[in-house]
């Protein structure tokens, strides 16, 4: 399993176009299944974390793990999860 | 942009701008040296900026009843304009982050569409505000020469204990929000802010920032955040952008566009809808701002163009209503207040803004 440490993109993740640049990094740098890593981040907007866990569902159908998330990070990882129809388990 | 000075005026515009009559104007010339210009057809012409400095600037202010809150409405603030294109900013009694943004919202409508604007100040608690606010620095960099105020004034206004904690901040492309956000978020927990503010603050700026620089491409959007005197646990965000509002941006979805400007207003904060066509799936930005209110127990208020929502969640209400918008300018301008207290986020409540928003709209039609 690939474990993405996503403050290494910031601990504010925001933006649609940021986050197009950030799937994209991923899918380049690290192969499925993915563990995402939220130590230290503070913030995720929906449409940052949409273009994320789209990118990531298309390369693999493989359940995706979310660990260290805040409450407010978790909060919209799950908004993202149901409008994706994609399950993601949170550790 | 239409740039027309209209900096020269006759004496008769300029008895008008004074509210005087021709003999005490004459007088008032020559007690404070008014320079003049010769115009068309010989007439003298004075510089209406000059006035402003020279002698409505030294006039005692009298104290209008203008409380930048949500009971004012345009017709108080406009009080505020001395003619078309000067604005008395000693007259305010009262400003906050919200005031701020409608003020510059109003300020860009007539650089606009006049080309020049005129600011009165003095060392009042609110020329004291707005400059803390980064208010008249915005100004210089954004409007330049098409703005006057006294500088002199200005840079000897006393830096303020104020409750201004991260001053307004253009945000003139994508990527720059980002930058902003991660600027004020250190500032915030060294106020005491919980990391779920700090969080929700990330969340709600990047996601309108994000709308208005897609919607609004050739306009820039700008916001501030304060606190509230003798509070800590309470924080105001003032944004603003000049951008074609939130109704003419959902009416481009044909879709929407036989909605009246209430309906479209209104419909745009609901979940998965939006100007892009139904395959983007987007449209959830403006609903998860309300989502957030939501969950944090609290109210924003949002204007676009003439019209203006207030979304009230305090003490678990759930309301949503129209009210008077503070000024009546082209754009949006929202106005949130955050509790640091309540972080209830979920997910199922976007049925239930959606269900309030139908409920609105019924009344509406009705």
């Amino acid at each position: 399993m690939s474990s993405v440490l996503m403050k290494n993109y910031g601990l504010i993740l925001t933006g649609r176009e940021y986050g197009i640049n950030v799937a994209q990094e991923i899918a380049n740098e690290f192969q499925p299944p993915f563990e995402f890593d939220f130590t230290e981040v503070l913030s995720l907007g929906s449409s940052f974390g949409d273009e994320i866990f789209k990118t990531v569902t298309n390369i693999s159908k493989d359940k995706i793990v979310v660990i260290n998330a805040n409450k407010i990070v978790k909060a919209a990882i799950v908004q993202v999860a149901v409008d994706l129809k994609i399950e993601v388990d949170f550790k | 942009m239409h740039k027309n000075l209209g900096q020269f005026i006759t004496i008769e515009e300029a008895c008008d701008l004074l509210k005087v009559s021709l003999p005490t104007f004459n007088k008032l010339r020559r007690e404070h040296s008014l320079s003049e210009v010769r115009g068309q057809q010989r007439r003298n012409l004075f510089n209406k900026f000059e006035i402003m400095d020279k002698i409505i600037s030294k006039k005692p202010c009298a104290i209008l009843p203008v409380d930048l809150v949500f009971s004012s409405s345009d017709e108080e603030v406009l009080k505020l304009l001395v003619d078309s294109t000067i604005f008395d900013l000693r007259a305010i009694n009262l400003i906050d982050s919200y005031g701020v943004v409608s003020l510059l919202s109003k300020i860009d409508e007539i650089v606009n569409h006049k080309g020049m604007v005129g600011l009165i100040i003095d060392d009042s608690t609110s020329s004291i505000y707005l400059n803390d606010a980064g208010f008249f620095n915005e100004l210089e960099r954004s409007y330049n020469k098409f703005i006057k105020w006294n500088k002199k004034i200005q840079n000897h206004l006393p830096q303020n204990d104020s409750e201004v904690l991260y001053p307004l901040k253009a945000i003139r492309h994508k990527g720059q929000d980002k930058s902003a956000i991660e600027d004020l978020a250190p500032i915030l927990l060294r106020q005491g802010f919980s990391s779920e503010m700090v969080g929700v603050m990330g969340w709600i700026l990047g996601e309108i920032s994000d709308n208005s620089l897609t919607h609004s491409k050739e306009v820039p959007c700008y916001f501030m955040v304060s606190k509230y005197p003798g509070e800590t646990k309470y924080l105001q965000v003032g944004f603003f952008d000049a951008g074609i509002g939130i109704a003419d941006s959902l009416r481009k979805n044909k879709n929407y566009s036989s909605l009246n400007d209430k309906q479209a207003f209104l419909t745009a904060f609901k979940p998965f809808i939006s100007s892009w066509s139904e395959e983007a799936k987007r449209g959830k930005g403006l609903t998860d701002v309300v989502n957030i209110s939501m969950g944090n127990r609290s109210f924003f208020k949002v204007d676009s163009d003439d019209l203006s929502l207030y979304w009230d969640f305090v003490d678990l209400k759930r309301e949503v209503n129209f009210v008077n918008p503070l000024i009546k300018s082209p754009g949006v301008r929202f106005c949130f207040v955050l509790i640091d207290e309540y972080f209830d986020i979920k997910e199922e409540n976007r049925e239930i803004i959606k269900e309030l928003i139908n409920k609105k709209l019924e009344q509406e039609n009705e």
